[in-house]
């Protein structure tokens, strides 16, 4: 399959000679088109840092980033901007919707920064509102939506532009459980109807079992990788406890 | 769909920063209102006899000035508004916006907020001008009567000065955004406010405050060299040493900081500096209470500098005190610990010093504006009501002309002039005379003539039927003198114990052709004016007519009261004849 996105050896410190941390430490690694990828890893393990960088949002230290062959990392300043919406699409944990713009509004937002011609946005918004199930508060501000509509209405913005690559930091982490579920199916949807290609951040393991692959990180590095394969949802979650059991078992041998 | 977003934006700013543009609306009224008078188009009824044109100069130049305090608040509410919409920049940018697009955005909607506070300003501004026109025609004595007071001028004017402050203000925060980073934009709601110590307002200020001191040292090494005398007593030469030394100190104590600013903290030198400015404010202080004291000849201006270098001592120790707030209160507080967890102090104590942490340079900007209002407020009244008494008492003639003899070296290069000229004048414009008065003042002893020492210059005296002639002008009732008597007419500045003095010294005085005393009716009270006196006395003697046919007269006034008042610019006209 032809690879989306590829990382090579990537760092990321913060602070200075007398008080270094190290946030990502050397990770190297690539995800194909199509597939579903989920990052776990305790809190402090680096993962949203990681994303942060693969989005261009914040800069590594050192290696590569290279999504679709084209290398992130040496994109100047005034080219990001484009890249990043032409690119990538982003889902964050608190949906970060524009009060001021209704829901149709905010997902139109995107293909107006996109300038697609005017004519077609009302007929794109209202496709892909069918196709996540949001049509019925297409006119309504976001603090008249529940949550789960809200981050469904998140993801519609993140993927109208038909990106190469869907980030989502902690997506279900501001949803109760049966919204969780709901978005969590759509996400799946979104990957194997449409094809989208999604790098998930999440330290839930329910969310994590949606993917298709999981990267755990530990310490900046990648720890250990698992694949789901032909395993049914509930199996790859129990290998996902059982992973995260031995990681966070470790040098206290409570495994 | 930018336009959308910019309108709804400010839609919802404003009224989340309603009190920003309520201020702004407040102050936009204000300005127009003022500035409204200083129009040409302006021309209420007061009057021929008034003109606003110094009026307008003036005020136009106050007015922005003090408005320029609002840039102030335009900048500090913007940088909140920054602040707090953070996250929705580094959204915007996550999406893809370029970062000038999204600082752009943020340029208009402000810019949006604060034109419909212009707009809404200037109309509440013209309501606003007649209560002024109302103020102003009842100082001139006149009625109140509707003036429309939408000018063109003023409009643009307005529009102008807000649109241009608006418009930097604006230029930095569109600077400002391109510049932050989208991490940092992206988790700004979870940092806390920035640390005082990154600020670099109190060096500079500190900086300015030591280059003025230079000047205020070099004027006072100056006063003293041009002033000083050995036989001055020992207050004045502490207040001409004091003024020296206490800016040299200060400037000093800056000066060594500087060079050892490593090992001594920036706070403990501006707590130094504060206390020395005290000092300075102290002899500054010290400069008009001395030399009214001992009627100190210190030359044109030194009241005026002093009083400057008071209010610059002043301003930089409230900078200085608020700057040091904090750690002050910190100390305090820990030198108190049974207060600080008493209750809910612990939160208060940590809310303010963190806000005079923060916010130093508002609170500062706030109490100097308030301590100025405060002075402003007070003076006003004073400043006011001696302006108009002074008016009163100088301006008692409709025309009126004087001579000194200051400068005139020979008794045969006195003037004689009898000002025909006015007569002319008056009659080419056909304004009727009420009364008209040429008289001579003259020196009861010629050898008095060169006696120019401040202080010790010759009272002057008036014939008796001059005299009678000014206060029948007045309205005042005439008097009458015996053969060889003479009588007193004084300045209202006179205080009681010095005419009493001056009475009881002089039952007898001699004159050219003999002596004279003291009539009954010692002295007369009623103002006639400020120039029939000689330089520096406060009393003229009046004399019987035959005493002063021989004397020497050394001035010669004119004063004419017209049936109806004369226009400003025939006025001005007069007098620029006089200037040829």
């Amino acid at each position: 399959m032809k690879e989306v996105l590829r990382l090579e050896h990537i760092q990321k410190y913060y602070g200075n000679q007398g008080n270094l941390t190290k946030a990502i430490d050397d990770i190297s690694f690539s995800v194909s088109n199509g597939e579903f990828v989920g990052i776990m890893g305790a809190s402090g393990s680096g993962k949203t840092t990681l994303l942060n960088c693969i989005a261009t949002i914040d800069t590594v230290s050192a290696g590569h980033i290279y999504l679709d062959g084209v290398d992130a990392t040496e994109i100047r300043e005034k080219e990001s901007a484009r890249f990043r919406r032409e690119n990538l699409g982003f889902v964050f944990q608190d949906f970060n919707l524009l009060d001021t713009l209704t829901i149709s509004e905010n997902i139109a937002l995107a293909l107006t920064i996109n300038k697609v011609p005017a004519g077609q946005i009302d007929s794109k918004v209202h496709e892909m509102a069918e196709s996540l199930n949001i049509t019925d508060i297409l006119d309504k501000f976001p603090y008249q939506v529940s949550g789960g509509q809200k981050q469904r209405c998140a993801c519609a913005r993140a993927i109208i532009n038909k990106p190469k690559l869907i980030l989502a930091d902690e997506p279900t982490g501001a949803l109760d459980s049966h919204s969780s579920q709901m978005l969590l199916g759509t996400m799946q949807s979104i990957n194997e109807q449409l094809g989208a290609t999604i790098l998930m951040v999440t330290h839930d393991v329910f969310s994590a079992s949606y993917a298709n692959r999981i990267l755990f990180l530990r310490d900046g590095v990648i720890f250990t990788e698992i694949l789901k394969g032909q395993d049914s949802r509930k199996v790859f979650f129990d290998k996902i406890l059982d992973v995260l059991t031995m990681i966070g078992g470790g040098r206290t041998d409570v495994c | 769909m930018y336009a959308k977003l910019v309108l709804r934006n400010a839609k919802r700013s404003a009224k989340d920063y309603l009190i920003y543009v309520v201020t702004m609306t407040i102050c936009v009224m204000l300005f127009y209102a003022f500035l409204s008078i200083t129009s040409r188009y302006y021309n209420p009824d007061v009057g021929t006899a008034y003109e606003f044109t110094l009026v307008g100069d003036g005020l136009k130049m106050a007015i922005c000035a003090v408005t320029l305090l609002l840039l102030f608040l335009i900048r500090y509410v913007n940088n909140y508004m920054l602040r707090r919409k953070q996250k929705e920049f580094a959204i915007q940018s996550v999406m893809g916006m370029e970062q000038k697009i999204v600082a752009w955005i943020f340029f208009t909607e402000t810019f949006v907020m604060g034109a419909v506070a212009i707009i809404i300003g200037i109309v509440f501004g013209i309501f606003c001008s007649q209560f002024i026109t109302g103020m102003l025609l009842s100082a001139y004595g006149q009625d109140y009567k509707f003036s429309w007071t939408f000018f063109p001028d003023t409009v643009i004017l307005t529009i102008c000065f807000f649109s241009l402050s608006l418009l930097g203000v604006g230029l930095l925060n569109v600077r400002t955004i391109r510049k932050i980073k989208i991490i940092d934009m992206l988790y700004a709601d979870k940092q806390n406010d920035p640390h005082i110590n990154r600020s670099r307002y109190m060096p500079v200020i500190a900086m300015l405050y030591t280059v003025f001191l230079i000047f205020v040292a070099a004027t006072g090494i100056s006063k003293m060299y041009f002033y000083a005398d050995p036989r001055f007593p020992i207050p004045v030469h502490i207040m001409f040493l004091g003024n020296i030394i206490a800016p040299a100190a200060s400037f000093l104590l800056s000066v060594v900081w500087y060079i050892v600013r490593r090992k001594w903290s920036f706070n403990r030198y501006i707590l130094a500096a504060s206390i020395l400015s005290l000092v300075n404010v102290g002899f500054a202080a010290s400069v008009p209470a001395i030399q009214s004291t001992y009627m100190l000849a210190s030359g044109a201006g030194t009241l005026n500098s002093y009083m400057m270098f008071l209010l610059v001592d002043i301003a930089f120790w409230i900078c200085c005190i608020i700057y040091l707030a904090s750690n002050l209160f910190f100390e305090w507080k820990e030198k108190f610990p049974s207060r600080k967890y008493r209750g809910t102090n612990l939160f208060f104590f940590g809310q303010i010093i963190s806000k005079l942490n923060t916010t130093s340079k508002t609170m500062t900007l706030i109490c100097l504006t308030l301590v100025l209002s405060v002075f402003l407020f007070v003076a006003a009244p004073a400043l006011t009501g001696w302006a108009s008494g002074y008016l009163d008492i100088r301006s008692m003639y409709d025309i009126q002309i004087n001579t000194r003899y200051n400068n005139v070296h020979d008794i045969y290069d006195l003037p004689e002039d009898n000002y025909e000229l006015v007569t002319s004048y008056l009659e080419e414009k056909n304004i009727a005379v009420a009364y008209d008065c040429t008289f001579n003042l003259y020196l009861p002893n010629q050898e008095d003539f060169h006696k120019r020492v401040k202080l010790d210059f010759p009272i002057v005296a008036i014939s008796l039927s001059d005299y009678n002639t000014l206060r029948e002008m007045l309205g005042y009732e005439r008097i009458s003198l015996n053969e060889g008597e003479f009588t007193t007419q004084w300045k209202t500045i006179a205080t009681e114990d010095e005419r009493n003095e001056f009475l009881s010294n002089h039952t007898v005085i001699a004159t050219d052709i003999g002596t004279l005393n003291l009539a009954e009716n010692a002295y007369n009270l009623e103002a006639i004016g400020q120039t029939v006196y000689n330089s520096y006395t406060d009393v003229i003697y009046v004399f019987p007519d035959n005493v002063c046919d021989s004397l020497l007269s050394v001035m010669r006034n004119r004063y004419v009261k017209t049936e109806v008042a004369i226009s400003y610019h025939e006025a001005v006209f007069l007098e620029n004849i006089f200037a040829q």
